[in-house]
């Protein structure tokens, strides 16, 4: 073989290896994005940033499905309406005009693109129950698409959306719990899931696409749904994974809860049923709405009395028990988090009248504020050392005493204490009041977080005092159907005292 | 294996005008027929292996309804049935990255052997993947820093495998250097790499060192069908093109003088062939991590059963490759329920294996 032929050949394999990086880089670069078909459906507003400050939509309770034009909590002829005056003027394109589209995209109810007529005869028909298809918000993660079926067999993800799952099931006969992940193997579900049909389809982290496509063959008279959070953390990119599933993606603690319970029920069967009739998942989800605003309103109407100068800073600690299974010493500093903003409990603070300390000071990441210690320390200034509240993380253990009834590990938040105590001990004044609290019972039951909240931030309020936990959570129990089945006590489920466990000397 | 026994036709007795040429080519035609026969069995091993390993999981799919979704994917024919979507989406990525990790790495370690005149060759000894796991580890511990997102694991891979292989290149060009030289040097920087390796390895956080001790013994877990086109293009590519030298690799066989006698500029041939398993490795390993043995016992057992012709050499040993590595993923899911990296099963498999058939080959093979 001559030189030429030599260099020819090194050329070419030269040229093949170069080629197949940039492929790999381009079929990777190519995970959706906008659609320049303009058909209904086909547009993917991925690269809009949903929880961006200045929308503050995390904050606001709506329902987020595309057509619910005045982003309130129902689609109804006031959503007609509203896309009829919006396209006065001629119609707003995502291409043509992007920013006054990123503004009323929830108007595009068909998702193309473009905000026009067809979506006010769009929305019209998810009124009168015509449409197949709909369209949402899927919790960081653009725009999902939803067809409605007459039988709907529930997967959820997690027990924040298990807890959405339970109102949803027992509201309506055409909705069964079939699986979901072993969290709901918890004491807390036993007695609210029928596990006669249960099937488990792993852990959190490792659910098994084979067990969902064995759901979606055995209940192939309807429709199989995984109800789960971000494409991120959780079923990573399983709508490609050929399933024959759908996936939900909704909001459970990264804002307002009940914004994605609305979203899970009318999806499931809000189309053609606006006013929720009753024995509906749809209905179920309005009264719930009512009876959570009635608290929340009440709340933020005692903490908007608060005066600033008499606003309580709070601190969020949040120790992560274990590291891919591995137990970490308590206190160990790599491992202290504090739970930031975007969250539900950011709101909770909020309505209460407190300030959320690491709000100010925190960095953002994909929800929002929640940051290492370490890199809080680093940020830290005198204006900081006000803090009066830390809400301390519990660590459970099962008591086995009674259903769901779970204690905590009294060495791990002594250790969890002594930690922040030494990282904080340079920033933070003294008598501050440390309280255990759960952050465990995430999702619609947070309105429990919420009033235990109000309790510490309003603790001289009549009407903040006079609100009786045993019986709200009683009532919670009534609305998600599960008060007839369960003798699930709160105080076996959500710890936190109302006294200070602690105030660091 | 019995060997054919060409003694009766030495040149004194060789009737070369009647049956004594009849009877040598029908005896050639026979061995070589036996030798293809090797072939074709263990393509027959491997189609049933696929039978297996598609129809392996906790979604049940009958033996003979596998290879009828594989035939109605073939054909272009999709039933809608959750059937074919398990195995179009979530089974058959996984088999056909089996296959190719298994064919490319037995190409390049059956051409290296014969390159380099050593059994001991392959990717992994030579440094290669370990390159590549360093790359990998790097990018993993680097993370955001090195802005390629996702698949800066992957290109940091390729491109630190390709510095073992620049080393042995740069050694080649030396006209001093033997090819045990050149394996030596790859071990040297294999060393090298490991400590580094293990070094940013201990540096990391739980969950890096997680993703990195996963790359270090390797998983098909990744594979895709979006990954897939650049592996199948690299593998089928390098190995048409180690196809093609096989004829030099023969000719090198008898050594380099005699090569030189042939007028093969055997010093260029060694750099070409490096540089195209250098490749080959480096594209395979890049996207599923360390898969060790694989290269140095496929075309170690087929030099037993079919000679040291890589025209026969190199695609047998690609087919029994991926029989192999089809095989020990199938253990891997099968053995207990939690899954074991595809790496730990080829190296327990392998070894035993490897050590059972050297020790019971009497023929010389090299």
């Amino acid at each position: 073989m001559d030189s030429k032929t030599t260099k020819v050949i090194v050329i070419i394999v030269a040229v093949i290896a170069v080629a197949a990086i940039a492929a790999f880089v381009l079929m990777n670069n190519n995970n959706g994005g906008n659609n320049d078909d303009d058909k209904p459906g086909s547009y993917s507003f991925r690269y809009m940033d949903l929880y961006e400050d200045e929308f503050d939509y995390w904050k606001l309770t709506r329902l987020a499905v595309l057509g619910n034009a005045n982003n309130d909590t129902t689609i109804d002829s006031k959503d007609v309406a509203y896309i009829k005056n919006v396209i006065r003027d001629g119609d707003i394109s995502y291409k043509e005009n992007n920013n006054k589209y990123s503004e009323l995209y929830m108007c595009d109810a068909n998702s193309n693109g473009t905000i026009n007529a067809e979506d006010a005869k769009f929305v019209q028909d998810m009124i009168d129950g015509k449409v197949t298809t709909i369209y949402y918000e899927k919790l960081l993660d653009g725009i999902g698409s939803y067809t409605p079926a007459k039988k709907t067999y529930l997967v959820p993800i997690h027990r924040c959306y298990a807890r959405a799952a339970v109102l949803i099931a027992n509201a309506s006969d055409n909705v069964t719990i079939v699986g979901g992940d072993t969290q709901l193997e918890e004491d807390e579900f036993k007695s609210l899931i029928d596990f006669s049909k249960f099937e488990s389809v792993g852990t959190t982290s490792t659910v098994s696409t084979e067990k969902i496509s064995s759901l979606s063959a055995k209940y192939s008279d309807g429709n199989v749904v995984v109800m789960t959070g971000s494409t991120v953390n959780y079923c990573p990119d399983y709508e490609d994974k050929g399933t024959h599933a759908q996936y939900l993606r909704f909001i459970s603690w990264e804002g307002d809860a009940l914004t994605g319970l609305l979203t899970a029920a009318y999806l499931i069967d809000g189309v053609g049923n606006s006013d929720g009739k009753d024995g509906t998942a749809w209905g179920k989800a309005k009264e719930y709405e009512e009876w959570y605003l009635s608290y929340i309103n009440l709340i933020k109407e005692q903490g908007a009395k608060v005066k600033e100068s008499d606003k309580r800073t709070v601190l969020m600690p949040y120790l992560t028990p274990t590291v891919n299974g591995v137990d970490i010493p308590g206190g160990d500093q790599s491992s202290l988090t504090l739970r930031g903003n975007n969250t539900a409990e950011e709101l909770f603070i909020e309505n209460a009248g407190g300030i959320n300390l690491y709000y100010e000071i925190g960095e953002p990441n994909s929800y929002g504020r929640v940051t290492y210690t370490m890199e809080l320390l680093t940020k830290l200034t005198k204006k900081d050392i006000l803090t009066d509240v830390i809400f301390m993380p519990t660590f459970f253990v099962a008591d086995g005493t009674n259903p769901g009834a779970q204690a905590w590990d009294a060495e791990k938040i002594q250790a969890c204490e002594d930690g922040i105590a030494e990282a904080f001990s340079r920033y933070i004044a003294s008598d501050v009041d440390v309280y255990i609290k759960t952050w465990r019972l995430n999702g619609i039951p947070m309105i429990m977080d919420q009033i235990a909240i109000a309790k510490v931030l309003l603790p001289d309020n009549a009407v903040i005092e006079g609100l009786d936990v045993e019986k709200i959570w009683n009532e919670y129990l009534d609305l998600i159907g599960a008060s007839k089945t369960s003798n699930l006590r709160f105080s076996n489920v959500f710890i936190m005292d109302e006294e200070p466990f602690h105030t660091l000397p | 294996m019995k060997r054919p026994n060409f003694s009766r036709f030495k040149s004194s007795s060789l009737d070369t005008t009647g049956a004594g040429v009849d009877e040598l080519v029908h005896t050639y035609r026979h061995f070589r027929m036996r030798k293809l026969l090797f072939i074709v069995v263990i393509a027959i091993f491997l189609v049933i292996l696929t039978g297996l390993s598609v129809g392996m999981g906790q979604y049940e799919i009958s033996f003979h309804r596998v290879y009828e979704c594989i035939w109605n994917l073939i054909i272009g024919y999709d039933d809608g049935s959750v059937d074919m979507s398990v195995v179009s989406v979530q089974r058959l990525p996984r088999l056909v990255g089996a296959i190719v990790v298994g064919c490319g790495l037995a190409a390049a370690g059956g051409a290296m052997q014969s390159m380099l005149k050593n059994p001991l060759a392959d990717p992994y000894t030579t440094g290669i993947s370990s390159g590549a796991c360093f790359g990998a580890t790097l990018a993993i511990s680097l993370g955001a820093l090195i802005g390629l997102g996702s698949y800066g694991t992957v290109v940091f891979a390729f491109l630190f495998a390709l510095i073992p292989a620049a080393v042995i290149l740069m050694l080649a060009a030396m006209k001093k250097c033997s090819p045990a030289m050149m394996i030596l040097a790859g071990i040297s920087v294999m060393y090298i790499f490991n400590a580094l390796t293990q070094y940013f390895m201990l540096t990391m956080d739980e969950q890096d060192m997680a993703a990195a001790y996963q790359w270090t013994i390797g998983t098909l877990v990744k594979v895709t069908w979006s990954n897939l086109p650049i592996m199948i293009a690299i593998a089928a590519i390098g190995s048409v093109a180690l196809f093609y030298m096989a004829k030099f690799l023969n000719a090198m066989n008898g050594g380099d003088a005699f090569a030189k006698t042939l007028g093969i500029d055997v010093q260029k041939i060694r750099i070409l062939v490096l540089v195209i398993v250098s490749i080959v490795a480096a594209g395979i390993v890049s996207f599923t991590g360390v898969i060790g043995f694989i290269g140095m016992v496929a075309p170690h057992i087929c030099r037993m059963f079919v000679g040291s012709d890589n025209r026969l050499l190199i695609p047998s040993a690609m087919v029994l490759g991926a029989a192999l590595t089809v095989f020990s993923d199938i253990i891997s899911r099968a053995v207990i329920s939690v899954e074991v990296p595809i790496g730990v099963i080829t190296s327990l498999i392998g070894g035993p294996l490897f050590l059972f058939l050297v020790l019971r080959e009497t023929k010389e093979v090299w």
